[in-house]
């Protein structure tokens, strides 16, 4: 069709369809006249138009919807013939893979051929060992360990085909909460019973949970998929396959309940880390919950790793304190103080039965014995009393044992607690820019932090007007929902399971949530729950009310279209809108607006690489700057009560993250309130203008090391959680780190070998990012005493302190093997290039002129590796100049670790961060695809170093955390 | 490394990073997106069945709110990934349906019981394929018509999304996306 054709056609069909159908015949004819042609396309076009009505009127993911979900379920392989099998039905689907009914028509019966995800068997050598083991299972022959007949591969598809059991999982059991305790006592013997034949020839199951245990409607117990978890295991650590496994959020989940604290650990695992899995099952069938619980895979990893479960009679009245010791003492965090066989669980579990068969009742008043040859116990009750100490483990019963071992646990339970509670934190505060004649008065000069929400990572925090209340959105892996407290309680309410809130903001009365959400729809939710409502599109931005609450202003982005923005007003019920004031890229509206107390002035943050603050009249639309003063980044406006002036959140070049400042007005003049090494997110005060929330991003790591031959060993060196900011570890094997152990962000020296750590800087300036001189006499670090970000030395045991540069912000150094030579990243008006200096200070070298960081010199000293340009890693000579060679590791996920050469230099090793869990690679120089270097399964790795020699790598692992604070000011 | 923000989200870069043209951003986009498209018809037959009233707009922000780090993107930016995913959805949809052809024709004519119907189901009311083949057409005589069906249809965009998107005023998408409807209406029925 011609384009003149196709235009007038085009015409045609809507002129003739803006007509009523009466009037459209008459049209068309006085239209196509002695066009034939067009006049029959035109009619088919308006009666295709007639027909069509709902024809790709829903998306394409809805219309194909059915189809995306069946694949995910089967392939249709039902009703095909495969081998000798013919598939009759779906039993399940898994993290493992399909799970179908057939019939074996060789020897007539009927079996369950489990298909392993493709993904799985990707990897020939993952499938040849899951076919050792799974054949090593299927020599396991032990009425309660499920059969395997035949372990093959059909059209290119693995599979296992096993005896097929009727019944229903445990699980599903469990959630019907109908098992009592003598049936409880079946189970988990029979659970045990399969464990033992299983350990005994050397298999592990890594996977016990409810779901692989099937029970039969007479009461056998089956349990599944021996072996079959290493499968998994191994494929965890495999990026690609990760991306699948994360899909399956709830199979995680569900697995993680279940997993023994070495094995959440990443640790190398033995077959004690089953009973620790039977030692959950059991307590979920007594209590019909799972002892460790969290909403997030951390919470869940937390609980594990540090919690103790409430007692069973707490959740079961029926639950016998003998009980309660079996449980326990399968569930002791340290391998070595747990049952170290799951035949001492028989042996345990037989007694407790045979006496609640005798006496009618779990209450058992005969002595409970473990461990061959020791004492009997006489009474439970009195051993409580009596013990006060704890005993070792192999010269006890179990109950005293068990007993001693709670009350320890119970008096750390409260160490941890007290150290949560600390709410009020005093924060350092510093003067920065604030030069005379503000008329401003100083707020928030002393302040003190209140933390309210420490679980997880929360965002978007508000504070009601009136002080009350704080509003924040939660995130756990991306499921957002939106959360509820009222201020001097501890307890959170959930108002909304689910949300596309980011930043909030209260009406003025405090009823109701406003936000904006990423399409710029506005929605208004009651603070005490309820149906969210639509209230106007194309919000932009987050809403500012006007004093007297009757509307609200906000912006609306016209991109790409006029390349622009605006302010617009509207009434607080969506109508009425009016555009105030409008700007051009690259200096338009972006990010927020905040009107004055006076009602007179609404203050708006504007830019795009640079940002400012500039003032709108209400009356008049006239826009004036409110600063001179530029920063990265400012966001957050709020007016203080008394309208003199604003306080704000902002980036600029010296800070190291996202801070509280104050802006004067009238006087524009801007003056950082905090400065420390939180990152803030949102800033929301109360009418009083004495609190504000905001919400503090953090880290909880701790420092691991790990061997080079044994990486998977890796060892936890601290016991507090903290941030770090930088690890090195010095010749004769010490570790250097900064850390904000002391209230301060400090350098530090610890001794691995054991002894407390000792502070190198003490000053109240930030002091981070160390390494250390091959020669072992020197760390060179990050320092802000100056005033400014400098690169500084001192000697191994702190003393002697020298600047080595004088840039305004100068960090993250790297000594060369000689000792000679300090490279560092210098940054001047946003571009970060590379320089290097002499150890004694001097003059110094440029090396980039391009974007470039995170440098390292190599163990030759020749070389320089550092990210460079647009997300790419370079190595350069150490005289600089063009990169020798760029290597393609995806930088984005590593560069906040850095790289660290191999000893031979041969290769980098990095963090690569994707996917929430960090594990370090290495990266030939040669080419040649990345190995992994460690295996850890969960956690995210912030800072690592390697010894020198390469043998011992050093490691600052842990999760990202967001915490509403409340922060008031104490003048 | 000094600054350290939370890592960024892996599909706003892979999505700056395929923009930017790097095409094996594209191999690791595509089962990130795959993955929200699975999620996506999860909850929308899930909500179907619980008869929710269905608003597929909020299923499809929700989708996009997964993919897209909001820290990272500034107002300019977003409606340009609305484009690009647009066009990826359409790819995997279509792809999705060309492997369903597949494996009906390559397995032969499968066995109907009972069970299969549950776990079968029913054929989508729009053939995907054949449709995908006639938007290739519209786009040789009517680009933009192309471009407004398939963010509409494929991206899930509502009208004013597509507006912005395509700098263009709603009426006008209201009338491309009216025209277009009709002529893919008669190039998918039997008759042309």
């Amino acid at each position: 069709m011609n384009p003149e054709h196709w235009k007038r056609l085009d015409e045609l069909f809507h002129s003739a369809l803006d007509r009523e159908p009466h009037e459209r015949e008459a049209f068309i004819t006085g239209a196509c006249e002695g066009d034939d042609e067009l006049r029959a396309e035109l009619d088919s076009m308006i009666a295709h138009h007639e027909q069509a009505r709902s024809f790709i009127e829903s998306p394409a993911y809805a219309v194909a919807a059915e189809t995306i979900v069946a694949d995910d379920s089967s392939e249709t392989l039902i009703g095909k013939a495969l081998g000798p099998y013919q598939i009759l039905s779906v039993l399940g689907a898994g993290g493992m893979g399909e799970v179908y009914l057939a019939f074996d028509t060789d020897l007539r019966r009927q079996v369950a051929l489990k298909f392993l995800h493709t993904y799985l068997t990707d990897d020939t050598k993952k499938v040849q060992r899951f076919k050792q083991e799974a054949r090593a299972a299927s020599a396991l022959n032990h009425p309660n360990i499920l059969t395997i007949f035949e372990i093959g591969e059909i059209d290119g598809r693995e599979f296992i085909a096993t005896e097929f059991v009727e019944g229903e999982t445990l699980s599903e059991l469990i959630n019907r909460g109908t098992l009592k305790p003598p049936e409880v006592l079946d189970v988990a013997t029979q659970i045990a019973s399969a464990l033992s034949a299983a350990h005994t020839a050397g298999i592990i199951h890594r996977d016990i949970k409810p779901e692989n245990i099937m029970v039969r409607p007479d009461g056998f117990i089956k349990v599944l998929d021996f072996g079959v978890a290493k499968l998994i295991e191994t494929s965890v650590s495999d990026s690609d396959a990760l991306t699948l496994i994360n899909t399956e959020q709830g199979m995680i989940l569900g697995t993680l309940r279940y997993m023994s604290p070495e094995q959440a650990r990443g640790l190398v695992v033995d077959s004690r880390t089953d009973i620790w899995s039977l030692g959950v099952v059991l307590y979920e069938m007594v209590a019909g919950q799972p002892p460790f619980e969290g909403a997030t895979k951390s919470d869940v990893l937390a609980a594990i790793l540090e919690r103790e479960p409430l007692p069973l009679a707490s959740r079961n009245a029926e639950a016998s304190e003998v009980l309660q010791v079996i449980v326990t003492r399968a569930l002791a965090k340290d391998v070595d103080e747990r049952y170290q066989t799951a035949r001492e669980v028989i042996d345990d579990l037989r007694r407790l039965d045979i006496q609640s068969d005798a006496e009618g009742d779990m209450e058992p008043v005969a002595p409970l014995k473990v461990n061959a040859g020791q004492a009997a116990v006489k009474s439970e009750k009195a051993e409580v009393a009596n013990t006060g100490q704890k005993p070792t483990a192999s010269a006890t019963s179990s109950a005293e044992y068990i007993v001693s071992e709670v009350k320890r646990h119970k008096k750390v339970a409260v160490l941890v607690f007290a150290t949560l509670a600390i709410a009020v934190a005093s924060v350092a505060f510093g003067f920065y820019k604030f030069i005379g004649r503000n008329r401003s008065a100083v707020h928030f000069q002393k302040m003190s932090m209140t933390r309210l929400a420490t679980s997880g990572r929360s965002r978007g925090a508000a504070i009601s007007p009136d002080g009350k209340y704080v509003a924040y959105v939660r995130d756990d892996a991306g499921q957002r929902s939106l959360w509820l407290r009222q201020v001097g309680t501890t307890s959170d309410i959930q108002i909304s399971p689910q949300t596309d809130a980011g930043e909030l903001t209260f009406s003025l009365d405090g009823i109701y949530l406003y936000w904006s959400n990423f399409f710029g729809d506005l929605h208004r939710m009651p603070v005490l729950g309820g149906p969210k409502s639509l209230l106007l599109k194309r919000v932009n931005s987050c809403i500012a009310f006007s004093p007297d609450g009757k509307r609200f202003a906000f912006f609306r982005g016209d991109y790409p279209s006029q390349g622009e923005s605006s302010l617009l007003v509207a009434n607080v019920d969506g109508t009425s809108e009016q555009k105030l004031a409008s700007r051009k890229q690259p200096d338009s509206f972006e990010g927020g607006p905040a009107w004055s107390p006076d009602g007179k002035v609404i203050a708006c943050t504007t830019g795009s690489a640079y940002m400012s603050v500039v003032e709108v009249r209400v009356e008049s639309g006239a826009q004036k700057s409110m600063t001179s003063q530029r920063w990265n980044e400012v966001k957050n406006l709020a007016w203080l009560s008394d309208g003199s002036g604003l306080l704000m959140l902002a980036s600029d070049q010296g800070s190291l993250s996202t801070q509280v400042w104050q802006l004067s007005y009238p006087g524009g003049e801007s003056r950082r309130i905090t400065n420390d090494f939180n990152g803030y997110e949102g800033l929301s005060l109360a009418a009083n203008s004495r609190v504000f929330v905001t919400v503090l991003e953090g880290q909880a790591a701790n420092i691991w090391i790990a061997s080079a031959g044994e990486v998977s060993r890796a060892r936890q060196v601290t016991s507090r959680a903290g941030k770090y900011f930088g690890l090195a570890l010095t010749p004769d094997g010490k570790l250097v780190c900064a850390s904000e152990a002391s209230g301060n962000l400090d350098i530090w020296i610890i001794d691995l070998r054991g002894g407390d750590g000792r502070q190198l800087t003490v000053n109240a300036s930030a002091n981070l990012l160390p390494s250390v001189s091959p020669d072992g006499r020197y760390v060179v670090f990050t320092s802000t005493r100056s005033g400014a970000v400098n690169i500084w030395r001192m000697d191994i045991d702190g003393a002697n302190p020298k600047q080595l540069t004088n840039g305004n912000f100068d960090y993250n150094s790297s000594c060369s093997p000689d000792g000679k030579w300090v490279v560092y990243v210098h940054e001047n008006s946003g571009t970060p290039t590379l320089w290097k200096v002499s150890i004694d200070g001097g003059n110094p070298v440029q090396l980039t002129d391009k974007d470039a960081g995170n440098p390292v010199f190599s163990p030759d000293g020749k070389l320089i590796a550092c990210s460079y340009g647009n997300g790419k890693v370079a190595i350069i000579t150490s005289e600089g100049g063009q990169p020798r060679k760029v290597l393609d590791i995806p930088t984005p996920f590593i560069v906040e670790p850095g790289f660290q050469w191999t000893s031979d230099g041969r290769a980098l090793t990095y963090a690569d961060r994707r996917g929430g869990v960090s594990n370090i690679w290495n990266q030939p120089l040669d080419g040649g695809p990345p190995k992994q270097v460690t295996d850890f399964r969960s956690d995210e790795i912030f800072s690592f170093a390697w010894s020198r020699d390469g043998k011992q790598l050093a490691l600052a692992r842990g999760i990202e955390t967001g915490d509403v604070v409340l922060v008031s000011d104490s003048r | 490394m000094i600054t350290p923000p939370a890592p960024p989200h892996e599909v706003t870069q892979l999505l700056l990073d395929w923009t930017k043209g790097n095409q094996a951003a594209l191999d690791k986009l595509m089962p990130l997106i795959y993955r929200e498209l699975r999620r996506l018809a999860h909850q929308y037959l899930g909500r179907e069945r619980a008869g929710h009233t269905l608003q597929t707009t909020d299923l499809v922000h929700e989708a996009y709110l997964r993919l897209v780090d909001q820290r990272r993107v500034r107002w300019q930016n977003r409606s340009h990934f609305f484009g690009v995913a647009a066009q990826l959805m359409r790819r995997i949809l279509v792809d999705h349906a060309r492997r369903r052809r597949r494996v009906k024709r390559g397995g032969g004519v499968p066995m109907v019981s009972l069970d299969e119907a549950a776990v079968v189901s029913r054929q989508p009311d729009v053939d995907l394929l054949a449709l995908d083949e006639a938007l290739n057409r519209l786009a040789e005589i009517d680009q933009r018509k192309a471009r407004i069906v398939e963010l509409r249809f494929f991206g899930g965009l509502e009208v004013e999304e597509t507006a912005i998107f395509l700098k263009i005023s709603e009426i006008t998408v209201m009338r491309e996306w009216k025209m277009a409807k009709a002529w893919l209406h008669r190039e998918l029925s039997d008759e042309s």
